[in-house]
């Protein structure tokens, strides 16, 4: 009984929040002032009965002594929080699909697959996440291109701050390989985009020999050692480059994508399962000249050593603490990743978990281990193993930005970033406190009092 | 002052500035940098194999990570840096690190389809985040990966280290060597389907269009061939479905410098993998090569290709296989212990890979199945420098020369000895396991955990002597004596080195225990052994000589109980009473008369008993048979009250059984069963005999108690006795008259009536003095009762001196006593006067951990007390003192 009526909420929601968007003025940029309240703005001190003006979309001023021209839409914050949106620096959801099922497809693009009515990004409003990095899921080897969304828009164009955000690389192997010819399958690709490039340069510079295209392909840094790629012996002659392991894909369509990977227009996320992937991703990072970004999953704590000596971003998976057992000793021990790479002085981002937050209304018989699914819960279990308030809330906002490469736009609040925020009931970490509005870029976007889902919920509850 | 205001702060700037990038430099390398490289470490070890030769008692300079010097220790100290940690390790055995030629710890079993996959590095495939402990625990250091293993050409090996933090550190090589596969196992690649499967249907069935390479040696030999031709000429067209890259990476091993490591099951495989090598330059690690023998002229021809074979050994450690049983004319096959002579004869390198990775912890063991056709030298350079030698590291691994990288293994004793068990391993001057703290499955453990004592000699107590002993203790038992006894290998050792284990010593009359001289008499029937304290400070002395059980009794004119207890910090009782100790003094014909009453009433009682019990177990006889002839008989009914009766009966005699044991309780009830016995004889049935009557059982009396075993013979009397005439009415007595076990204490005349002391079998406890002089004379006592037969034990008649009656005894054995004599006085004739020879006296199998840890034999003018052991537990060593 209560199920179905849920269901019917649901669909009803859908629904009402579709046409409530396709309502929205998608380029009706009013101004809008938030008066009082809390102000953490994520770049500097937290601001008592502070003001934020948005114009455009834009944050215009920010400050105590802000005036509020008459023109403007006034929120009363009186009592609340008002902070900038959270990030979510890595997820594959908001598409139909997570994974492709062809291993080599670096050409795809996210935005092709995200669908703006899906009830995920429903989900990220209700719970202030107002910026997702959206990839390929870890199944494939090249996934695909990721793109940085807002979690709000009717169409996906409305959403997109960072189209090509990166390419998705899954060192995971695909089936029945094993790790080895998985690698060696990623490297004759990459390899095959450099020769590529190369040919590229050779048509446009006037006279190419192949010694001079060696040498601009291998950096100077090389030195020689037996752990860096050995150079190929000139081949000049048999002129064209191999064909790459695609399939019935398009090898132009491949090339060309990975040839912006190796030029640095596109970063590297790089999926690692196992620790020893970890050393891979750095040497592959190394040989290619990649920007990385580390996607880590939970083994790769062992690895910790490393991946702080690179200094590459970082973005573990949800479960932040879990038990293993020790291989000789049969013992069990507890992991808590917020305090290995804590240990390291490893700056992380943080992901929620895959299941999908929508969960919580789609299937009422799932465990209550739904802390995960929040990213506010995920910042807060870092203050649970240590790491201060602050240092948790920059992780789900500044860091995730940086981490993604869109801390110019989005992540704090200050003048001339996005209007991205949120106004919270109460302390952010805390759990009894709510999410009262989400605005993205300058819009209200989520309204609790117009929650009717969560109120349906909440009822329905209270009924029993 | 303005201008030096403006200096010191421009100058403070200046510092500053000069101090920030070091200090980034170090915050951003604090995480990665190596142990700092100036920290130099000494290894001191008896013996040193350092992959070349052999150094006793030899030290090793390890700076950075490498080997600085190794050298012998000859009276001289080695130079090293005032701040180098010296770490002496004993008896230890060190040698470099093993090397396994080739393993399979990348990933296995997920084989590409392709056949040949040249691009696919093992080194990918390889876990450095997985705990290769078990490998280290075996010494290896240093591990070749191999690619896959069942396609013909399945990728590049690598060479990397078993542990460290830093996986491009603990990479050796990353390409180390290009794998094929020979064999007809690897030829049978898999079909491929291409193109791409469309739909299925009858006309269009589902059919593998492509298969790979043929599937004989030819075919697959012509398939390397264009392989390697195409690779050579580039340009060239793209042979099969090999692509550019891949040709780029057979071109990279054909290059001097670069090896082919290449699998040769059979001789025609390894005749083609020479002909290969030959045609295309190559040079070769062959691996599991098949017969030898085709090759006998030709193998010193060998070294221009090749560069060194990896044998696998025949057998796996500790496994039984079946040997398959050859055709009749075959030439029986080669072993591997064979083809390594061979092979190293030829001067080529010869290195090992285990059947299964399982192995590579017993890589040392495995090694030493090679004793049969090589020396220890040869044997341990397959799994050292050989190895490294042919993975191309020679110059970094597999030797301990100044340069090298230290890795190295601490082996508790030589590399090849029973026992020998592997402690530490470092890689790269870096501890990476000690067998100590290792987290590794253990052996199942007894508890408590047994212990092993080593020692240059065991004496045994029943004459034997044990060179180079071993002895098992476990608990408060010994659990094997001998050269060689079984023992776990993780069970704590006690090497004793030149020591000597004898049984622990035995003083026939201490005063100890009861924490003074007693106050007042005591009746026999004191338990003496009741009143012993616990951790008698006099006790923790006394046995500090290597005496770990003594008497005790009282000294009164009357007899008096005897308690023979150990010297434990708990004294534990062996035998409550163990003897009764009588004394001949004072006036002869009073205490004469006064030791024939307490012997007689003493025998009264005695023989009560025993007759008690001679009728007893005639009567349960007789009862026994008056039952089952009742039993017979059949049941009428004017009779059907006395079975009832009888079941009543038939109980009670049971219960007068058990009753025997402890018949002071049970006193009371004793008029029943006779009552009841008279019962059915008042009215015998025609055919019934009389039911048999219960015995009388005498009056339980606790002070004569001990004479029934006297009596019995079950214990000794112990008769002071010093003077002639004392010791001529004690034999008289109590030999004569009453026919008890005998044991003089004293006898300080005994040497006058010796031949008739042996005759009537009378033992003696010597002491405290054992050589005195009378009348200008020196009379040995202990001599004199050695060399009449006449069996003696020794007391000491002291509290702490109880400490000093082996020395004491040391002056005997300098004034003639034979040192044999001596020690089976102190340990074997106690035991066997006071019939305790089933728990001490002797070291044996099953008998009590009781035993004294010597320097030297026994009576030796330097010989000391090392240790002293009681019940398993140290209760004394020399260190104690320090």
């Amino acid at each position: 009984m209560m199920r179905r009526r849920i269901h019917v909420h649901v669909l009803g929601w859908v629904l009402l929040a579709g046409w409530g968007m396709t309502s929205a003025p998608v380029a009706a940029q009013e101004s809008l002032a938030l008066r009082g309240g809390k102000i953490i703005p994520m770049s500097g001190p937290a601001l008592e009965e502070g003001v934020i003006l948005i114009r455009n979309g834009k944050i215009e001023a920010i400050g105590k002594d802000v005036a509020i021209p008459p023109d403007v839409k006034v929120i009363d914050a009186k009592g609340k929080v008002i902070m900038p949106g959270f990030i979510e620096a890595h997820s594959s959801r908001g598409m139909d699909q997570t994974n492709e099922t062809n291993p080599n497809t670096p050409f795809l693009s996210v935005i092709d697959g995200i669908d703006p009515s899906q009830e995920y990004f429903d989900e990220c409003r209700r719970n202030g996440v107002t910026t997702v990095a959206i990839f390929p899921g870890n199944n494939t080897m090249f996934g695909g291109q990721g793109a940085i969304v807002k979690t709000a828009g009717v169409t996906v164009n409305d959403m997109i701050l960072k189209r090509g955000a990166g390419i998705k690389i899954s060192l995971k192997p695909t089936a029945e390989r094993s790790r080895m010819s998985h690698m060696a399958a990623l490297r004759k690709e990459l390899d095959a985009a450099r020769i590529f490039l190369e040919e590229e340069k050779a048509k446009s510079s006037p006279k190419p020999t192949a010694a001079s295209s060696d040498a601009s392909r291998e950096p100077k840094d090389d030195d020689g050692s037996t752990t860096n790629g050995f150079q190929r012996p000139p081949r000049g002659q048999r002129g064209t480059a191999p064909r790459p392991d695609a399939g019935n894909v398009d090898a132009a369509q491949v090339r060309a994508a990975l040839a912006s990977l190796l030029k640095g227009e596109l970063l590297a996320f790089i999926y690692c399962e196992l620790a020893m992937d970890v050393p891979q991703a750095l040497r592959l990072t190394k040989e290619y000249g990649l920007k990385s970004v580390l996607v880590l999953d939970r083994d790769c704590y062992k690895a910790a050593k490393l991946v702080a000596a690179s200094g590459l971003p970082v973005i573990l998976e949800p479960t932040l603490v879990f038990w293993e057992t020790q291989p000789q000793t049969g013992e069990d021990q507890q992991i808590i990743l917020p305090e290995v790479y804590r240990e390291h002085k490893i700056p992380v981002a943080l992901q929620v978990t895959g299941i999908g937050s929508g969960n919580l209304f789609r299937q009422p018989n799932l465990p209550p281990t739904l802390g995960t699914n929040f990213l506010w819960y995920q910042a807060a279990t870092l203050v649970k193993y240590g790491a201060s308030e602050e240092e948790a809330l920059d992780t789900i906002t500044r860091r995730a930005a940086q981490a993604v490469g869109a801390d110019k736009l989005v992540g704090t609040l200050e003048a001339g970033k996005d209007a991205d925020l949120i106004i919270l009931s109460g302390d952010p970490l805390k759990i009894d406190t709510w999410v009262e509005k989400t605005i993205v870029n300058g819009q209200v976007v989520y309204d609790r009092e117009q929650d009717r889902k969560l109120k349906g919920l909440l009822q329905s509850d209270a009924k029993k | 002052m303005k201008r030096s205001l403006f200096h010191g702060k421009s100058l403070r700037w200046v510092w500053l500035a000069a101090l920030l990038p070091g200090w980034l430099w170090a915050a951003s390398q604090g995480t990665l940098s190596p142990p700092s490289t100036a920290a130099t470490d000494v290894y001191v070890a008896q013996t040193i194999w350092t992959g070349k030769k052999t150094i006793n008692h030899g030290y090793l300079i390890v700076e950075g990570g490498k080997v600085k010097e190794v050298g012998e220790m000859r009276n001289h100290q080695p130079a090293y840096p005032a701040h180098a940690k010296v770490h002496p390790l004993g008896k230890a055995f060190l040698m470099p690190g093993l090397i396994a030629a080739e393993t399979s710890l990348a990933e296995r079993g997920r084989d590409d389809v392709q056949t040949l996959t040249p691009e696919v590095r093992a080194l990918d495939g390889f876990n450095f985040y997985e705990d290769y402990q078990p490998l280290l625990a075996g010494g290896v250091t240093t591990v070749q990966v191999a690619p896959g293993t069942r396609r013909l050409m399945p990728g590049q090996g690598a060479v990397v280290q078993t542990a460290g933090s830093d996986p491009e550190r603990r990479t050796l090589k990353d390409r180390e060597s290009l794998r094929i596969l020979l064999g007809s196992a690897y030829r049978n690649a898999p079909r491929i389907y291409e193109p791409p499967i469309g739909a299925v249907s009858f006309d269009k069935p589902l059919d593998p269009t492509k298969p790979q390479l043929g599937s004989s040696l030819a075919s697959v030999v012509a398939g390397l061939r264009a392989a390697f031709q195409a690779a050579g000429q580039p340009g060239g067209p793209l042979p099969g479905d090999l692509s550019e890259s891949a040709l780029d990476v057979i071109a990279e091993y054909m290059k001097p410098g670069k090896t082919i490591r290449i699998t040769t099951p059979t001789v025609a495989d390894m005749r083609a993998a020479l002909a290969l090598a030959r045609e295309f330059n190559l040079k070769l690690i062959l691996v599991d090569p098949g017969d030898l023998r085709p090759f006998r002229t030709s193998l010193e021809q060998w070294k221009d290709v090749v560069i060194g074979v990896i044998l696998q050994p025949d057998a796996r450690a500790g496994a039984i296989q079946e040997v398959p049983v050859p055709e009749e004319d075959a030439p029986k096959p080669m072993t591997s212990q064979e083809k390594a002579r061979w092979l190293l004869d030829a001067g080529i390198p010869v290195a090992l890979r285990p059947q299964q990775d399982a192995d590579l912890k017993d890589l040392l063991y495995l090694a030493s199945s090679y004793r049969t056709s090589l020396s220890v030298d040869e044997s341990l350079s397959l799994v050292t420098r050989h190895a490294a030698h042919l993975l191309g590291l020679g110059d970094r691994v597999g030797t301990l020369e100044p340069g090298q990288q230290a890795d190295f293994v601490v082996l508790s004793g030589p590399p090849f000895a029973a026992r020998s068990r592997i402690d530490q391993v470092f890689i790269a001057g870096e501890n990476v396991y000690s067998a100590a703290n290792a987290n590794l499955p253990k052996a199942v453990k007894s508890k408590p955990l047994p212990m092993l004592l080593k020692a240059r000699q065991i004496y045994t107590g029943d004459g034997q002597r044990i060179e180079q002993g071993q002895m098992l203790i476990h608990g408060s038992t010994i659990r094997g004596v001998g050269r060689s006894v079984s023992a776990s290998l993780d069970c704590p050792v006690h090497d004793f080195g030149q020591a000597v284990i004898v049984p622990g010593f035995f003083d026939m009359g201490a005063k100890l225990g009861l924490g003074g001289a007693p106050q007042g008499n005591a009746t026999l029937g004191t338990k003496l052994g009741e009143y012993l304290l616990t951790s008698d400070p006099q006790v923790r002395l006394a046995r500090q000589g290597g005496v770990t059980s003594v008497l005790l009794s009282i000294e009164q004119a009357g007899p008096s109980p005897v308690v023979a207890f150990k010297l434990s910090d708990r004294p534990q009782v062996l035998k409550d009473p163990a003897a009764i100790r009588f004394q001949v003094s004072g006036n002869l014909t009073m205490t004469g008369q006064t030791l024939r009453d307490a012997l007689r009433s003493g025998k009264a009682y005695a023989d009560a008993w025993t007759q008690y019990e001679r009728d007893n177990e005639e009567y349960q006889k007789k009862l026994a048979e008056y039952n089952a002839l009742k039993a017979k008989l059949p049941a009428s009914k004017p009779e059907e009250k006395k079975p009832e009766e009888n079941k009543t009966e038939e109980k009670k005699p049971d219960e007068k059984a058990t009753e025997e044991k402890k018949p002071e309780e049970k006193k009371p009830e004793e008029k029943k069963p006779a009552e009841g016995s008279t019962a059915p004889a008042k009215g015998p049935s025609e055919s019934l005999p009389p039911e048999p009557k219960a015995p009388q059982k005498p009056q339980l009396v606790e002070v004569l108690e001990p004479y029934r075993s006297l009596f019995a013979g079950k214990m000794p009397a112990l008769v002071e006795a010093r003077r002639l005439d004392q010791i001529q009415l004690a034999v008289t007595i109590f030999r004569d008259e009453f026919n008890v076990r005998t044991v003089l204490v004293g006898a300080d005349d005994a040497h006058r009536m010796e031949t008739a002391l042996a005759e009537k079998d009378v033992s003696v406890i010597a002491g405290p003095e054992f050589i005195r002089t009378v009348d200008r004379e020196t009379i040995h006592l202990p001599l004199r009762l050695a060399n009449a037969g006449i069996p003696f034990a020794f007391q000491s008649q002291a509290a702490t001196g109880v400490q000093q009656l082996p020395s004491a005894l040391r002056y005997a054995v300098r004034q003639g006593l034979g040192a044999d004599d001596a020690l089976s006085g102190l340990t074997t004739t106690p035991a066997q006067l006071l019939g305790l020879d089933q728990r001490i006296g002797v070291l044996a199998a099953g008998k009590d951990a009781d035993l004294v840890v010597l320097s030297g034999p026994p009576f030796d003018a330097a010989t000391r007390v090392i240790a002293v052991m009681i019940d398993g537990q140290w209760v004394h060593s020399m260190e104690d003192d320090r």
